[in-house]
Parts: structure tokens; C-alpha cells; sequence
């Protein structure tokens, strides 16, 4: 008898402590600590309701509708619409800065403990280098297998097509089809709802190899020139063929009969006043010596705070946009927290920036000093910058790196008219199949369109309808002009060649393209 | 009057059920993210530990599952003949950090532990608890087991061994040991080609 009732005893207590956990779980979601967000289904629910209601009275719209409508994010009758989308999505692990994450962070989701940044690591410096030492071996496999799984690296190239400065371009798509479908076209042909039931599609998210630190990851070409950019914790996961050439041809808008005015070198601090003096206006000259000039970055810099062996110089603007171009450097957006949210971002092109009126490529940049000032050396984080090394750059300086930013040119295209049309007479017949195509059934001109192919504007492709993942939200419309030497392509990289974009976007925007009709849109593309 | 044998003593039974508690409650918390105050040490342990084979959520679920398991047994008195080889395994879990991640468990190795190092340099004291709560019950268990197989080895397979003379008592026996009753013999074989001559059926 006394044994049951001892049991009884314990199986109070234990119910006790589950219910009391449980509720105590519920009560710290509510406070800023949690890294789980707690959403209020009911207000969302009672705004849309509210709205709907309003809209219904004829004659009765007023400006709290609107404000009413704002607050629910949409003014729609779903109110699927305005509820939180976390269907199959985990919370972030807890990670520790250094420490390996996920490679499929596009299945996370969750909020930060803070969107604040320390300048301390979380050990000793010498213990940081040798957890790196051990970790990095194991990191690079793991990421070479990942990126093996997803991508047949074969480096074929297209034969007859090079880069402005001659290095080949790779032909794709190399993208792996999943075991289940047999070809591109058969994928195209399923409905997005099944291509996410049946997890095939092919372009998932790239994430930051180590998005715990993350911060740039230059390419080996790079590094072999510039060893104190060699990180101790992780290396770039694309191989050299799929990245933009090094050093890339640098034309100037001022100076088109000059051609490639870097002359096959890479600009630096040291050459650029006998490459550029008589041929740049004094404010441009100071604007492209700040641009290269290095300063210290969240994880490049003289404290230990670093993912260097040595103290760093820290990065200059031209160590990733090389010669004004990319030299394929990966890093983070700075514009989401916790870090793990950020979306990994390729150097974009600074050619043609003249042109643009939204700049980088996640971000809705404005101007060239914006884009001067907001760069990602802190992370977007001013104590970080505070803490690690002072670059409060006035805004006289922003300007005059906008000014030579803005006579940064795009390679030449020499079948392409002022009208941004193929000439027939130089242009072949897939060329000009291509450029129907991209003017009509395959909506490309849709967003790309004008001098600079591009319509300015971010789009959200909600490509999350093909794979259970977190929104990546608008992106903008990337220049076509000198596309051919920019891959990998879109932001993250995620289509190493023009073949892999084209077969993107035939699946996200449901084209149904033919593989004859795909091959002219490459070619097409080429000639851009 | 003959001691039981799982929890000779009070002393024993409270350190039964501290332990337990503490395997459960630590358990339990690991259901939540971001609750365990030891999620990134023992989620970063087994990731690396298989490898990269179980992420750290699920690493953190499966730590909990094990964690309630022992904590249940331990406050339920059951099965800890068994859960003596969880609570190993667990034990020696816990203490790989100190090897696997020593840059977060040590200021300066081996003697300068950091908060989480001194956390898992304290698990000395679960081992020593739970080795006096397990031992016992492991022990009689063992001891019983190789008693039935030695009696077996003894007297042959019809042997009946009763676990103790309360349990022979229980039953109307009256010793420790009854032989099976004897295998039934099998039945004959029918010779259907005799019967069949017999009954005229082989005719047809």
C-alpha cells in the first residue's frame, strides 16, 4: 500500500513539474529573452476582420482604414495572408560565435537574444585559433560533400564565350536534379505545391559556410595575393572556374577609347595614382584612394576579435569589388538579426552603378554615399564599430567615392545598338531567337529592361512556394549588361551559370520553356 | 526481517529521488529551446560527437529523451537494472565536452574550468549518487540472473526456480524448486494408407 501511495506521491510531483515548466515556457515566450517569437493570432485576425468590415459600409473609406490596413500588413480577406508562415520551420540552435551552423538555414527561423554585437570572444584568443585549427578540417569536407551533393562542379566551359578579360565561362545547368525526376523539363512541368510536397527543387538558399561569424570569405585567387586575408575558422566553398576572373578589366564611362584602363593589374593603394593621374578629376582620385584604402572590419582588425592569424589590416571597398568589378567574396546582409536570419550576399558588380537608382543587391540602397557609408565592414552594428576600430567616414569622403563609383562603366557589348537591341548583322540566329524570347514568352524584359537591363525595383519571387523555408522577401533586379562576367548568380550565389538562372527562373516563374528555347536565352545573354 | 534490496536505507531512497528529480527536471527543460541553461554545450557535444549526423535540435530532443528516461527510473524505482547502462553512457556524455570543446569548458585546461567546465566537473557527485542508488539493484539483479543460470546449468531445463521462498509460499509451494511436469508425449502419427484400405476409401 505504501509502495502505491509513495508512487503516487512521485507522479504529482513529476505532472507538477511538466505543467509548471510548461507554463513557465509560456510566460518567458512573452518577454524579450526568448528567441521564439510569440505571435497573437487573434489580433491578426481581428484586423483583417476589422478592415474587411470597414470596406464593406459603401462610401465609409477613411483614412484609419488605411492606417488599419497598414497595420495588418495587407489589406486582403485572407487572413492567411497576414498570419505568421512557419509551417515545418525550426527555431535557430543555440550557437556560440565560431561554432558550425546549419547548412540549410533557410529552415530556420526565430529571433535573437539581442541585436547587439560584443567585441569579446567567447575564449581566449589562442584557444579561439587552435578550436579553428580542429574544426576548420572537418568544416571544408563537410562543405565540399554539401556543395558536391547540390552541384556537378564539372568545369565545362561554352565554347567561343570568355569573360570581358578572358577567362571562360562555365556551362551549366550544374545543379543536381534530385533522384526522383530525370530532367529540368519534368521538374518545370510539376506545380510548386508538389515540387515542395516532394522536396525537389534544386535552387534552395546557399547559407554563409559558418554563419556564426561570417563576415567575407574572399576566393583563393585573392588570397594567394593578399595571404592576410587567409580566415582561420573557413574558406570559399566555390571553386575558382564558377567565380568572376582576378583581376578583373576596369572601363570608365570618361574614357571608353581607352578600353581596359587597369591594364590587366590589380588597382591597389600603391599603383593607382601613376595608373589613374591625368586621367581622373582630383575629387574621383580621392574617392577611388578611399575606396582603396583598408580599414578595420567586424572580423578583420588589429584586436583579437579576428578570424585571422595575424592582426589585420582590415578590408578595403576594391578588396571585394576588385578593380570596381567582384571578385566572387561572399559576406552576410547586415540587415536582419539575429545573425543567423542574415541572407548570404555576393559581392555585386560596381559597374554601371552610374545607372542605378536602388544599389547592392538584398538591401534598398538610394545613393552612392548611402552606399558608401552602410557598407558591411560592422555588420551594421555602430558599437561593433565603436568598439573595433573607429570608420566614421565624413560625408565629403562618401561623396567622392560616389564619384568615381559613378564613372565605373559596363564591359563592352559590341552586338548590342544604342537601342540596347541585338544588331542583325552581328548577332547569330540562336542570339536572336534569344532576344525575342527575352522580350516576349519568357517575361525577362518584364523587370529587365533599358539601358542597364534592369528595372530598378525589388521583387519578391516567393520562391518559398518550392521548398519549405523562411521568405527571403524582395531582391532586387539585377543589371543584365556584362552579366556573363558576374557569376555565380543571383544573391547567394545559389546558380553558378547563366544555364542554372535560366533554369530558375523557367521553374519559378512557370515559364515552360523548351531546352532549345533555354539554350537561345543563354546565348542572348551572352552578347549582353 | 530481511532488508529489501533496491533501497536498503532511507538515506539511500532520498538520494534516489534527488537524483531522479534533478534528470528530470534538467530533462525536461531540453523539450524548449532556449530553456536549458546547458542547451549549447550538449547540443555542440553530440553534433560533434556523431558527427554532424543529428542537428542540434535533435540532438538537444533525443539528450531529453534520455535524461526524463533515467530521471523517471530513478524516481520510480524501476527498471534500473537497465537504466544503470543509460546513466553510463549519459554519465560519459557529459564529460566528453571537457575533451571535445575544451576551449568553452576550461580558462586555461586542465585546472581553470570555466562555469560550464566547473557544471560538468560537479557530475562527479551524480556519478557517486547514482552509483550507490544503481549499484545495489544492478547487483542483485546480476546476482539473481547468474543464480538462475547456475541452477539451470545444475538441475536442467524442467527445473522451476522461484525468484524467493515468499514467491514459492504465494504459489502453494513447497520448496524452492519443482520439476516441469513431463513433456506430454506426441501423439501418433496416423497411417492414413491403412485407414484408407480399411475403410474401402483407397478403392476409389
Amino acid at each position: 500500500m505504501s509502495k502505491y501511495w509513495n508512487h503516487a506521491c512521485v507522479t504529482i510531483g513529476v505532472v507538477g513539474m511538466v505543467i509548471g515548466i510548461s507554463a513557465t515556457y509560456e510566460k518567458y515566450r512573452g518577454t524579450d529573452l526568448s528567441r521564439v517569437p510569440q505571435f497573437d493570432r487573434r489580433s491578426t485576425a481581428r484586423g483583417v476582420a476589422a478592415v474587411d468590415d470597414a470596406h464593406r459600409v459603401a462610401g465609409s473609406h477613411t483614412y484609419d482604414d488605411d492606417l488599419l490596413a497598414l497595420n495588418v500588413g495587407e489589406r486582403t480577406t485572407d487572413s492567411a495572408a497576414v498570419e505568421p508562415r512557419i509551417d515545418g520551420l525550426r527555431i535557430y540552435p543555440t550557437i556560440e560565435k565560431g561554432m558550425r551552423t546549419p547548412f540549410d538555414l533557410w529552415r530556420y527561423y526565430g529571433r535573437g537574444v539581442t541585436s547587439f554585437g560584443t567585441p569579446v570572444l567567447p575564449m581566449r584568443f589562442d584557444q579561439w585559433r587552435s578550436f579553428h585549427r580542429k574544426q576548420k578540417p572537418d568544416l571544408m569536407r563537410d562543405v565540399r560533400e554539401y556543395m558536391n551533393r547540390r552541384y556537378d562542379f564539372g568545369e565545362k566551359s561554352v565554347a567561343g564565350h570568355f569573360m570581358s578579360g578572358g577567362k571562360p565561362i562555365m556551362r551549366g545547368p550544374v545543379a543536381r536534379l534530385p533522384s526522383e525526376v530525370d530532367s529540368f523539363a519534368e521538374l518545370a512541368g510539376l506545380a510548386p505545391a508538389e515540387i515542395k510536397r516532394r522536396d525537389l527543387f534544386p535552387y534552395k538558399p546557399l547559407a554563409h559556410p559558418l554563419q556564426s561569424t561570417a563576415h567575407m570569405v574572399f576566393p583563393p585567387e585573392w588570397i594567394k595575393v593578399h595571404p592576410d586575408h587567409a580566415r582561420i575558422d573557413v574558406d570559399m566553398d566555390f571553386p575558382t572556374a564558377y567565380l568572376p576572373e582576378f583581376p578583373p578589366p576596369l572601363f570608365l564611362t570618361t574614357h571608353k577609347e581607352l578600353g581596359d584602363v587597369s591594364g590587366g593589374v590589380e588597382i591597389t593603394l600603391d599603383n593607382y595614382y601613376e595608373i589613374f593621374d591625368g586621367l581622373l578629376s582630383p575629387e574621383q582620385m580621392e574617392g577611388l584612394k578611399e575606396l582603396l584604402r583598408p580599414s578595420p572590419t567586424t572580423w578583420f582588425n588589429q584586436t583579437d576579435h579576428r578570424v585571422t592569424e595575424r592582426p589585420s589590416r582590415g578590408v578595403a571597398c576594391f578588396d571585394c569589388h576588385v578593380n570596381g568589378h567582384t571578385n566572387g567574396a561572399f559576406e552576410l546582409g547586415p540587415d536582419s538579426r539575429p545573425n543567423m536570419a542574415r541572407l548570404r550576399v555576393d559581392t555585386p558588380t560596381m559597374r554601371g552603378n552610374f545607372n542605378l537608382m536602388q544599389l547592392s543587391s538584398k538591401r534598398s540602397i538610394r545613393s552612392m554615399d548611402h552606399f558608401s557609408e552602410v557598407e558591411e565592414y560592422f555588420d551594421g552594428d555602430p558599437g561593433m564599430q565603436q568598439a573595433i576600430g573607429p570608420r566614421a567616414v565624413k560625408r565629403e569622403v562618401t561623396n567622392r567615392m560616389g564619384d568615381f563609383n559613378s564613372i565605373i562603366d559596363y564591359p563592352p557589348a559590341p552586338k548590342l545598338t544604342p537601342m540596347m537591341r541585338l544588331d542583325p548583322a552581328l548577332a547569330s540566329e540562336q542570339e536572336l531567337r534569344g532576344e525575342e524570347l527575352f522580350h516576349g514568352r519568357a517575361k525577362c524584359a518584364v523587370c529587365h529592361y533599358g539601358p542597364a537591363f534592369t528595372d530598378d525595383y525589388m521583387h519578391d519571387l516567393q520562391v518559398e512556394r518550392f521548398y519549405v523555408g523562411r521568405p527571403e522577401g524582395p531582391i532586387k533586379t539585377f543589371a543584365l549588361r556584362g552579366i556573363k562576367d558576374s557569376p555565380p548568380y543571383l544573391h547567394d550565389g545559389r546558380c553558378p551559370t547563366l544555364h542554372d538562372t535560366v533554369e530558375f527562373f523557367n521553374i519559378v516563374l512557370e515559364l515552360d520553356l523548351t531546352d532549345a528555347e533555354k539554350a537561345d536565352l543563354v546565348a542572348f545573354l551572352l552578347c549582353l | 526481517m530481511r532488508k529489501k534490496q533496491n533501497n536498503p536505507t532511507q538515506s539511500s531512497t532520498l538520494l534516489r529521488l534527488a537524483v531522479g528529480f534533478v534528470y528530470f527536471y534538467f530533462g525536461f527543460l531540453k523539450f524548449f529551446p532556449d530553456l536549458s541553461p546547458a542547451e549549447l554545450l550538449a547540443s555542440q557535444t553530440i553534433v560533434r560527437m556523431s558527427s554532424g549526423l543529428l542537428d542540434a535540435s535533435t540532438a538537444l530532443w533525443w539528450l531529453g529523451v534520455m535524461e526524463c528516461t533515467i530521471g523517471l527510473a530513478f524516481l520510480f524505482n524501476c527498471g534500473l537494472q537497465y537504466v544503470f547502462f543509460l546513466f553510463l553512457a549519459h554519465m560519459a556524455g557529459t564529460f566528453a565536452p571537457l575533451f571535445i570543446l575544451p576551449e568553452l569548458t576550461f580558462k586555461i585546461a586542465p585546472f581553470a574550468p570555466t562555469t560550464e567546465g566547473q557544471y560538468i566537473f560537479k557530475n562527479v557527485v551524480f556519478v557517486a549518487a547514482g552509483w550507490t542508488v544503481l549499484l545495489p539493484a544492478v547487483r542483485a539483479h546480476w546476482k539473481r540472473t547468474l543464480e538462475r543460470i547456475r541452477f539451470r546449468t545444475q538441475h536442467g531445463p524442467n527445473v522451476i526456480a522461484f525468484a524467493s521462498p515468499s514467491e514459492a509460499a504465494r504459489l502453494g509451494r513447497s520448496s524452492r524448486q519443482e520439476t516441469r511436469p513431463p513433456a506430454r508425449p506426441a501423439a501418433p502419427i496416423p497411417d492414413l494408407v491403412a485407414h484408407a484400405s480399411a475403410t474401402g476409401l483407397a478403392d476409389h
